[in-house]
């Protein structure tokens, strides 16, 4: 009896599930987004041409990832070298380009969140996924408050903002917990899409709760029992939580 | 079923309070309003209660005895027979540890409307012996994912690959090396032996009446006693034996799968034939023969704790020394011992050292789990090289068996080697 080849085993990828990791990239990116629009940061343009950048920059990380995953290292690693060119002259661009300075010190502190968002869920690197999804939302979070800080604009895009930093957290651990439990070659479109349309459906409410509270607020009260409002409001979720 | 937090939302309540605190110091009612998106957030995963997945799951395999390295298709249906939705399931199918998903994934995730039934499907390769899948694991998620139920299905299915097609070529085998020593004597047989001077009292139907009336010399023809050997199938299942090749699967399935083939085989040849382990739980089974006994052995080796896929709680296993005593004190006089063992540490070459010395003859099989892609890999065959030459040295033949061959092959290919 002759030998036979020893089979190809498939390789279980534990990158996290693609669809979700995409979804968590945008929606950082439409935190960032949200804001430029909210205080009308985008006159320059610059700000859109910075994400558009940052955009190309990530796409090509994930390229490169995808080449070096399938064995052709020398042109994954270079894409991926690329790719972080492209995101550093992004990061430049945030720096030099806004004529004010808290827009630039946002637009930085939100680019980098984006980025480090995408390294967890690419993942550029194979380790430390879910703390650096963390610090990237969280940066993103901040970035948020700060677009808020810098300029006033309508309420529904700061929202928006927030709750899309929330939500990249929320979508990117979903990618890398699937990704640990099931890995990329398993099907997971389904689970992916109802936990997508799921959380967005609670943002959206989390976003008319707050149009709902300001609609409240702004013609009648003032700001002290405003605050007080919505400190109850806090106050009443933090019981719930307990 | 157990249930745990998975804790994927500790912290949200502050970003409520972060946001909250900058909007107040700022006097800056939109940001106070971030803050209420984080209340939302944090009273959204205590809305659900833990899942309580109540499924049903069905296994087809398209061929459940294929030949050797066929691909085999198993399909996977899941369906939720609970009342409630199911918003986040993981499925994990328990494919055997000895076989090989060549295409597909046996994992899947998917969300189940009452009553609705997902379909998922991947190939493994067969390999030697009857592999039992295990139970399917199943991780159920409420739709925040703030909990998470682990559950297992159970559906028993059986792919069995008999390895042989022909027997004989390890019977032959098996005669020529295991019952050498045995068959060497003269006595009372069918095959010719030897003649010798007639003695008083010996047989008369093995004198030699012809030459007696052709010389008037009494002789007595002596036939090759056939006997049968008495032998014990010792398989290697310390924690160490467990090594693997990337991707492969490990030396203990190998053993066990080889141990399935000799022992078929070892009755064939009207064999008394035990099965022992070196392990954490204590296997034994008493060498013996007969279609009982045969039964009895094929389901030690399915079921037996000791040979199970995952490996032991190493504070479990006693020191082999231990373990060879207590094997040596069961051992009946003149019982062989075939070891089965992928040869991953020095101590296992002594302790079938200790066999051969105590006087059960020991053929050791070895299933080749090395591989040659890292130096350290590399070097780990170079050792496993090194076992095996030092028991050749003392006389214990080794056969090596690299598994994407049958067995057979192996054995046969050996006989050369062990027999010069």
């Amino acid at each position: 009896m002759t030998a036979t080849p020893t089979p190809t085993a498939i390789d279980v990828n534990r990158r996290p599930a693609r669809l979700s990791g995409a979804a968590a990239v945008l929606l950082a990116m439409t935190a960032l987004a949200a804001v430029a629009v909210l205080g009308e940061l985008d006159r320059s343009g610059i700000v859109w041409v910075t994400l558009f950048v940052e955009g190309v920059g990530l796409t090509l990380l994930a390229l490169g990832r995808g080449l070096r995953t399938k064995n052709q290292g020398v042109a994954g690693h270079a894409v991926t070298a690329t790719g972080l060119v492209v995101v550093a002259v992004s990061f430049g661009l945030a720096v030099t380009e806004p004529s004010d300075v808290g827009v630039r010190v946002w637009l930085l502190v939100g680019t980098v969140a984006a980025f480090l968002v995408a390294v967890a869920v690419v993942p550029v690197v194979d380790r430390w996924s879910r703390r650096l999804l963390k610090v990237g939302a969280s940066i993103l979070f901040v970035s948020v408050l700060l677009g808020g800080l810098v300029s006033l604009g309508p309420l529904s895009t700061l929202l928006v903002g927030a709750v899309a930093a929330l939500l990249v957290w929320d979508v990117g651990e979903h990618a890398i917990g699937l990704g640990e439990q099931l890995g990329r070659t398993a099907p997971t479109t389904r689970v992916e899409l109802t936990h997508l349309a799921a959380s967005l459906f609670v943002g959206a409410v989390a976003v008319a709760v707050g149009l709902l509270v300001s609609g409240l607020g702004t013609p009648t009260l003032s700001f002290p029992s405003f605050v007080v409002l919505v400190l109850a409001m806090v106050l009443f979720g933090i019981a719930l939580r307990n | 079923m157990s249930e745990h937090e998975t804790n994927r939302w500790r912290g949200v309540g502050g970003t409520a309070l972060l946001a909250g605190a900058v909007g107040l110091l700022s006097a800056r009612p939109s940001l106070l309003l971030v803050g209420v998106v984080g209340v939302v957030f944090a009273v959204y995963p205590r809305v659900f209660s833990p899942p309580t997945p109540d499924l049903k799951l069905d296994r087809r395999v398209d061929n459940p005895t294929p030949n050797f390295g066929e691909a085999v298709r198993v399909t996977v249906s899941l369906t939720n027979v609970g009342s409630k939705p199911l918003f986040d399931l993981r499925v994990v199918d328990g494919v055997p540890a000895s076989l090989v998903v060549t295409d597909g994934s046996p994992r899947c995730g998917t969300a189940l409307r009452p009553g609705e039934t997902q379909q998922f499907s991947y190939s493994v390769e067969a390999t030697h012996g009857t592999h039992a899948f295990e139970p399917t694991i199943v991780v159920a998620r409420d739709p925040s994912g703030a909990y998470e139920v682990e559950t297992s299905v159970v559906e028993e299915t059986e792919l069995v690959c008999r390895a042989l097609p022909a027997d004989a070529r390890l019977r032959r085998h098996t005669i020529d090396c295991i019952g050498k020593i045995a068959t060497n004597r003269g006595g009372q047989g069918i095959e010719f032996h030897s003649s010798r001077d007639y003695r008083h009292g010996d047989p008369l139907s093995q004198f030699d009446w012809k030459r007696y009336a052709r010389t008037r010399e009494e002789t007595t023809i002596e036939y090759q006693v056939e006997q049968s050997a008495r032998l014990v199938l010792l398989v290697d299942a310390r924690r160490v034996a467990y090594r693997a090749p990337p991707n492969r699967p490990h030396g203990v399935a190998y053993s066990v799968a080889a141990a399935e083939d000799l022992l078929e085989g070892l009755l064939d040849a009207h064999n008394d034939v035990g099965l022992a382990a070196l392990g954490c739980d204590d296997c034994w089974l008493e060498p013996g023969r007969g279609p009982q006994h045969r039964v009895r052995a094929r389901r030690h080796l399915i079921t037996h704790e000791t040979f199970s896929a995952m490996p032991h709680d190493p504070d479990d296993e006693p020191a082999l020394d231990e373990q060879v005593d207590t094997l040596l004190g069961r051992l009946g006089a003149s019982t062989q011992v075939i070891l089965l063992t992928p040869m991953c540490d020095p101590e296992i070459t002594r302790a079938a050292r200790t066999f051969e010395v105590y006087g059960h003859h020991v053929t050791v099989i070895s299933p080749d789990v090395t591989s040659d892609e890292t130096l350290g890999q590399r070097l780990a065959a170079m050792d496993r090289q090194n076992c095996i030459a030092a028991l050749r040295a003392v006389g214990i033949p080794v056969v090596e068996w690299r598994p994407s061959t049958p067995l057979a092959t192996a054995l046969s290919a050996s006989a050369t080697e062990v027999e010069p």
